[in-house]
């Protein structure tokens, strides 16, 4: 699992490519979640190269998450490919997460607040 | 005509890749689609870490043994010597700790379990622990 980020003036871009199954979790779930820094109010997370997430990854979705409420910032996930999209359905966490699907939507999301 | 294949896999996560690789390979062969190849994997991904986790207590190695056999329904059948222990619903120790977040969270894997597959079934036979798993599945060759 790769992760790599961009940043601009107004929000900071995390993205995933890989795998979020048990063992690249165990492998990776520190760098991910310490991506969530206080120097940024409005984070975008790039779905597009996540290639599978199993309850695991979905674990690490939710500290993000969870750590994203607790620092009062905003947390936009983006580009979901169809079947990672259709496990989060699955297990309830559309609702959990605010999810677009697109980069442009997810911006543009961020500047109306 | 029936199809059957056996792996046999240590008690390790490290065993994941070769685990995702099988199911890869099968679902190729025989004409699964990749939403079932992937469901697949969730599923055996979510049993076979449980079972590294909480199905032995001692710290030696053991095997686990994975049969999957296709014929219009696919069986997987998951057998290990650990103790008795069924994956189903022995999954995890409560932490009184969790929030009540990080509770729901631990019945994930098992509700992932539950909702893919059709019919699962858990026993116990002398010392080994004997998981069934069927999915009623096409072949997407038309072979």
């Amino acid at each position: 699992m790769k992760i790599t980020n961009n940043i601009t003036d107004n929000y900071k871009e995390i993205l995933l490519n890989g795998r979020l199954d048990t063992k690249t979790v165990a492998d990776c779930e520190q760098d991910i979640l310490a991506e969530i820094d206080d120097d940024h109010q409005n984070f975008l997370l790039d779905c597009s190269k996540i290639s599978y997430v199993s309850s695991s990854g979905l674990r690490v979705f939710l500290k993000l998450q969870k750590m994203i409420s607790a620092k009062q910032h905003t947390l936009t996930l983006h580009s979901m490919p169809e079947h990672i999209y259709e496990i989060f359905k699955m297990c309830n966490f559309t609702t959990i997460f605010k999810i677009v699907d697109t980069k442009d939507k997810a911006v543009a999301g961020i500047t109306d607040n | 005509m029936r199809k059957k294949v056996q792996i046999k896999l240590k008690n390790s996560i490290d065993e994941l890749p070769t685990l995702t690789a099988k199911i890869e390979e099968l679902a190729e062969k025989w004409g699964l689609s990749m939403g079932i190849s992937m469901n697949l994997n969730l599923v055996l991904e979510e049993i076979f870490t449980n079972i590294v986790n909480y199905g032995f207590t001692d710290k030696k190695e053991h095997t686990i043994v994975i049969d999957f056999i296709y014929d219009d329904i696919l069986t997987i059948k998951m057998t290990d010597d650990g103790i008795a222990f069924n994956p189903l619903t022995d999954a995890r120790t409560p932490d009184l700790n969790a929030s009540v977040e990080e509770r729901q969270i631990g019945g994930l894997g098992i509700y992932i379990v539950n909702e893919i597959m059709d019919k699962v079934d858990y026993k116990r036979i002398e010392n080994e622990n004997i998981l069934i798993l069927h999915k009623e599945v096409k072949n997407e060759n038309h072979k």
